[in-house]
């Protein structure tokens, strides 16, 4: 109780309110312009995050990530280009909402549904977690070795595309996460001679490489975005200013007539997001199906029926707060993003899982607190930048992407202090390019790579309690369990599923 | 019966040589860099090869099911693409290592935005000269850290 409450004592002070405040407008900022999402903001904000205390640093990359998701539906409402894949569903129903004259009526609803998803799902997460990470305290090296070849095993199946792809993409970053001093022994691994490489790839310049500058260069190189983008005619403003104020307002009575869609939502976003690897658009894509099939007039849907945009919004705002459940009790990205906040952890030097709830409580709660600030910051910014966003809306991809690999470089540059660092980012650049031209997802590799280490520390100490002996697990029921599930997973999506769609950025 | 030709063909063919390059590559990796670039211990509970070359071999796997059982993808071009970032990648570092942020972060984002097609001269100047002005000034005068 005492950590609990020093943790939101250290959440409340000036510094981390601003440094919240700050995450969320740059979340907004970067989800509503088209082409920019809130993993790749991350990926390159990680790095600008090293010379600030932990707590205020995860709060400003979970500010960006929640302000990420409000952001997100503004271009998808105004000019029907989704900025993330999550945002896709609620282009079905907030186009046609605004395109009738309601664009600020079908914000706000999405503004209000994800703050209620997102808030849901931070509760769930509060309440659940540490429970969670009391029960994985006694979990031993075949538990823990066994929990993470089965997220290892349904990532890939779950991040859409080709399940054998997204298998080797995971063997990559498991692979290149082994690269440095070996963790048993201290032996170089890997390094090719260079001294530098010994601590390892540096965590930011791959996850900056992969994330950002791959999508960048695909941008730039394959998908050669027009001058102006297609809010830039001028339509993103024309549909802001469409109708008259009256039919601009979202009601109390009207936003409560949704709460059984919200609810639904949120607890689907909640359960989807706590499961490794199922984002934040299949959990929209859900809600908004689920939604359509139990409401009276189903014919409303895909014509801007408000009960969509509150399905889809609560349901991939909800998936932000649980997402974290796996990340903080189990030290288990769920998601990319889950996996660039790990990467933050560990760069300042704490490790996320289940001894982080004993050893370091007191961030936790803070954490959680400043988690919550963020949802509230996330409505004020919401509204009064809702005018804001659907100018941000115009800005040219022509000077978004190339101010953006501007940053990746002196980013990278910052966290590394070296043009070796600059060098590996572009390298993975380059590697993040490939990925996405030859559909071999980045979210398995990525998340692979960041709990490597652990993976393979997990496995040495399996080997030393069991000396080396299968028959060990016969008497771990829990990891045999998991082993079972992983090799059923892989039967499932391997050879029954038929592939998903293609993760539209490959970064949910 | 004719062999199929066209897309079809194409969309088929394209799989089997990423399935192939994945084997070359994973093979490549689990028989000359990981013995290389590892040791090999009398005693140890794991050798430090022991990942890397599982990982290798999980890849000639997955490479051997792609060949053997094709699925289309989404066929996007790739010379152009990955000879622009490559190109990109080796002016940005070459550039920014000889020539420094000052000289180089105009003169890169200028390229790029030239290449984009972007002509307007209100956001060439954003770009290139505000943009990078304003880096320079938050890292170096107002924070002291060092950039390229």
């Amino acid at each position: 109780m005492d950590a609990a409450l020093a943790g939101l004592a250290d959440a409340m002070t000036l510094g981390n309110l601003l440094w919240v405040l700050a995450g969320v407008v740059l979340g907004q900022f970067v989800g509503a312009v088209p082409g920019l999402n809130a993993p790749m903001a991350i990926a390159i904000a990680v790095p600008f995050t090293y010379a600030l205390n932990p707590l205020a640093a995860i709060a400003f990359l979970v500010g960006i990530n929640k302000g990420g998701t409000v952001g997100g539906a503004v271009p998808a409402i105004l000019i029907n280009t989704p900025g993330s894949a999550d945002s896709a569903a609620t282009a079905l129903d907030g186009h046609p909402m605004a395109v009738a004259g309601q664009p600020r009526k079908a914000l706000k609803l999405a503004l209000f549904s994800s703050i209620t998803g997102d808030t849901f799902s931070d509760i769930v997460l509060i309440t659940v977690s540490t429970s969670l990470a009391v029960l994985a305290l006694r979990a031993g090296p075949a538990e823990v070795m066994a929990l993470m070849i089965f997220a290892l095993a349904i990532i890939p199946g779950l991040v859409g595309g080709s399940m054998v792809r997204g298998l080797a993409a995971a063997f990559l970053g498991l692979l290149l996460s082994t690269v440095g001093l070996d963790q048993a022994s201290g032996t170089p691994r890997l390094t090719f001679g260079m001294i530098d490489l010994y601590d390892g790839l540096p965590l930011a310049a791959v996850a900056v490489g992969v994330l950002a500058v791959g999508e960048i260069f695909r941008q730039i190189f394959a998908m050669r975005p027009p001058p102006r983008t297609a809010g830039d005619d001028g339509q993103a403003g024309a549909i802001a200013s469409g109708a008259g104020e009256a039919d601009q307002q979202l009601t109390l009575r009207e936003f409560v007539a949704l709460r059984v869609t919200l609810l639904r939502g949120a607890v689907i976003g909640t359960l989807v997001g706590a499961v490794p690897g199922a984002g934040s658009s299949a959990a929209a894509f859900l809600s908004y199906a689920e939604a359509k099939r139990r409401s009276p007039t189903p014919e409303r849907f895909g014509k801007g029926a408000p009960e969509g945009v509150a399905a889809t919004e609560s349901a991939n705002s909800a998936v932000v707060g649980s997402n974290m459940i796996p990340l903080l009790s189990l030290g288990i990205p769920g998601n990319v993003t889950a996996a660039l906040i790990l990467g933050a952890f560990i760069i300042h030097g704490i490790q996320p899982g289940p001894l982080l709830f004993q050893e370091q409580a007191q961030l936790v709660y803070a954490l959680f607190g400043a988690m919550i600030m963020a949802n509230g910051m996330n409505l004020v910014v919401g509204l009064v930048g809702l005018r804001f966003w659907t100018v941000v809306v115009r800005a040219p991809a022509t000077l978004i992407y190339p101010v953006a690999f501007l940053f990746c470089i002196v980013g990278t540059h910052v966290v590394t202090n070296s043009m070796l660092g600059v060098a590996i980012m572009l390298c993975f650049g380059v590697l993040g390019l490939l990925m996405r031209l030859f559909d071999f997802s980045v979210v398995p590799f990525i998340i692979a790579f960041f709990i490597g280490p652990n993976f393979e520390l997990a496995v040495i100490q399996f080997l030393v309690v069991s000396g080396g002996d299968p028959a060990f697990l016969l008497g771990r029921p829990v990891a045999l369990a998991l082993l079972v599930l992983s090799v059923l997973a892989l039967w499932h999506f391997g050879f029954r599923a038929h592939p998903a769609k293609k993760s539209g950025d490959g970064a949910d | 019966m004719a062999p199929v030709a066209g897309p079809f063909a194409k969309d088929r063919f394209r799989p089997r040589i990423v399935g192939v390059v994945l084997v070359a590559l994973g093979l490549v990796i689990a028989l000359i860099i990981v013995p290389a670039q590892t040791l090999q211990l009398g005693r140890a509970v794991m050798q430090p090869a022991a990942l890397p070359m599982a990982c290798g071999l999980a890849m000639v796997l997955c490479g051997l099911a792609i060949v053997l059982k094709p699925m289309p993808d989404s066929g996007s071009a790739m010379l152009v693409p990955v000879t622009g970032a490559v190109t990109l990648a080796l002016i940005s570092y070459f550039g920014m290592r000889g020539l420094g942020f000052v000289i180089m972060a105009p003169a890169l984002v200028l390229l790029m935005m030239l290449y984009m097609g972007e002509r307007r001269w209100l956001w060439l100047g954003v770009g290139t000269l505000l943009v990078p002005l304003g880096i320079w000034l938050c890292f170096v005068v107002l924070l002291g850290r060092q950039l390229p």
